[in-house]
């Protein structure tokens, strides 16, 4: 026959291991508790140690921005001065020389043809309001003796298309009248006109 | 510490309990997120300031250039306006461009029949650029009547004279009848003018500033 006996109620069993739940709970807490405890003591040392750099870096603006504001004017009045330099050049890179496109004008005309008159003419465009340029158009009149009319035309176009430096800036060159001179019945009369390229003004 | 045996005192305290440790834990994370605010505040504050130093100084190191620069730039500008910009004589430009034209037309063999002023021109400006034209255009009419030589000439002068003079307009006419060696000529001549008046002397102001500027520079340094 067995006999249990019980000298200690089942609510006052205590465990024999030394690894309590409760023991693990007051590690836990302890461990959190230093855990955050650390986070907060780095976070405030970062925070101290920012706040020094930030005063040291604001005393170096303070010295630096007076400068700054200088150099800033500085450059702009530059970039103003730039502009307006740019400005005026753009009057000497912006005209045809004259005198070298009549010179080689009166090289090219064929023994046949007899000039009557040569116009320029000059306007400024801003054909896609991005730019302002200078077009320029050149326009000659004469007249030749019927047999030689057409071909000796046509060798003044090209010769036109040839002859440096009109041939480097004309766009296009024309023939947009030949006809029969009203005067005299033998001669043709005749027109070429010269559309130059533009040339950039602003 | 042992809880009440009453289940509603036990209940009341578990519940004190609770509210205890969520108070505890909001207000440690509310210290915490203050911590970390704090803390990124601080290194935006310091990286911008950094980032405002590092683009002050490159500002600074660039107009050190800038300078040497902008003193030959006002210098040029000076330059040109005083020899190849027209100025008004007590507010007339003709008088001015008369001068040339008749020292040309001497020097080239030519004699002038008229000069007429055409006027003050505004240059058209693109939409895209902003602030107002630094010059206009001030054009006359000449006539002549010459050969194709001395016109030639003529114009070589002028433009080797001013290199930002330009004709505008040009009509060279035979006159087969009258004489074949001389041809009736009308010629438009453009040049730049400031489009205030008072330019000259501003940038002349300008010029001894950046001057003074630049000595100053040289003695800080």
């Amino acid at each position: 026959m067995n006999l249990q006996v019980d000298l200690i109620l089942p609510s006052e069993r205590r465990s024999s291991s030394s690894l309590g739940l409760q023991l693990i709970g007051k590690v836990s807490l302890l461990v959190t508790a230093c855990a955050i405890g650390g986070f907060v003591g780095l976070k405030v040392m970062a925070i101290t140690d920012m706040r020094s750099k930030l005063r040291g870096s604001e005393a170096v603006w303070m010295k630096v921005s007076p400068r700054k504001e200088l150099a800033v004017q500085l450059i702009k009045e530059s970039t103003e001065h730039a502009n307006i330099l740019e400005e005026i050049e753009a009057w000497t890179t912006s005209r045809p020389q004259w005198n070298e496109h009549l010179r080689a004008l009166s090289l090219c005309v064929p023994e046949h043809i007899q000039l009557e008159s040569i116009s320029i003419q000059h306007e400024f465009q801003a054909p896609k309001n991005t730019s302002t340029v200078r077009a320029f158009s050149l326009s000659i009149n004469g007249r030749c003796s019927r047999e030689h009319a057409k071909n000796a035309v046509q060798t003044f176009q090209q010769n036109i298309k040839q002859i440096p430096p009109v041939s480097e800036s004309v766009q296009s060159v024309d023939v947009p009248r030949f006809g029969e001179d009203p005067k005299q019945k033998e001669d043709r009369m005749f027109q070429i006109s010269c559309t130059y390229k533009p040339l950039k003004m602003l | 510490m042992k809880l009440p045996d009453d289940p509603k005192d036990k209940m009341k305290v578990l519940l004190l309990i609770t509210i205890g440790v969520l108070a505890t834990v909001a207000a440690v994370a509310q210290g915490v997120i203050y911590l970390i605010r704090q803390e990124n505040q601080l290194s935006e504050r310091l990286a911008d300031l950094e980032w405002q130093t590092t683009s002050a100084n490159e500002n600074i190191s660039s107009a050190e250039n800038c300078r040497t620069k902008n003193v030959h730039t006002i210098q040029s500008i000076v330059t040109i306006s005083e020899t190849h910009i027209l100025h008004p004589i007590l507010g007339n430009y003709r008088l001015g461009a008369s001068e040339v034209l008749e020292r040309i037309a001497l020097g080239s063999g030519i004699s002038l029949d008229s000069i007429q002023e055409v006027g003050i021109l505004d240059i058209p400006k693109p939409k895209n650029k902003t602030g107002k034209n630094v010059l206009k255009a001030y054009t006359v009419r000449i006539s002549t009547h010459c050969g194709y030589a001395k016109l030639q000439e003529f114009i070589r002068q002028l433009e080797l004279n001013n290199p930002y003079v330009c004709i505008s307009t040009l009509s060279i006419i035979g006159q087969q009848d009258v004489d074949p060696e001389s041809h009736r000529v009308v010629m438009g001549i453009q040049w730049p003018i400031w489009s205030n008046p008072e330019m000259a002397v501003q940038m002349m102001e300008r010029m001894t500033q950046a001057y003074k500027g630049k000595e100053k520079d040289h003695a800080d340094q």
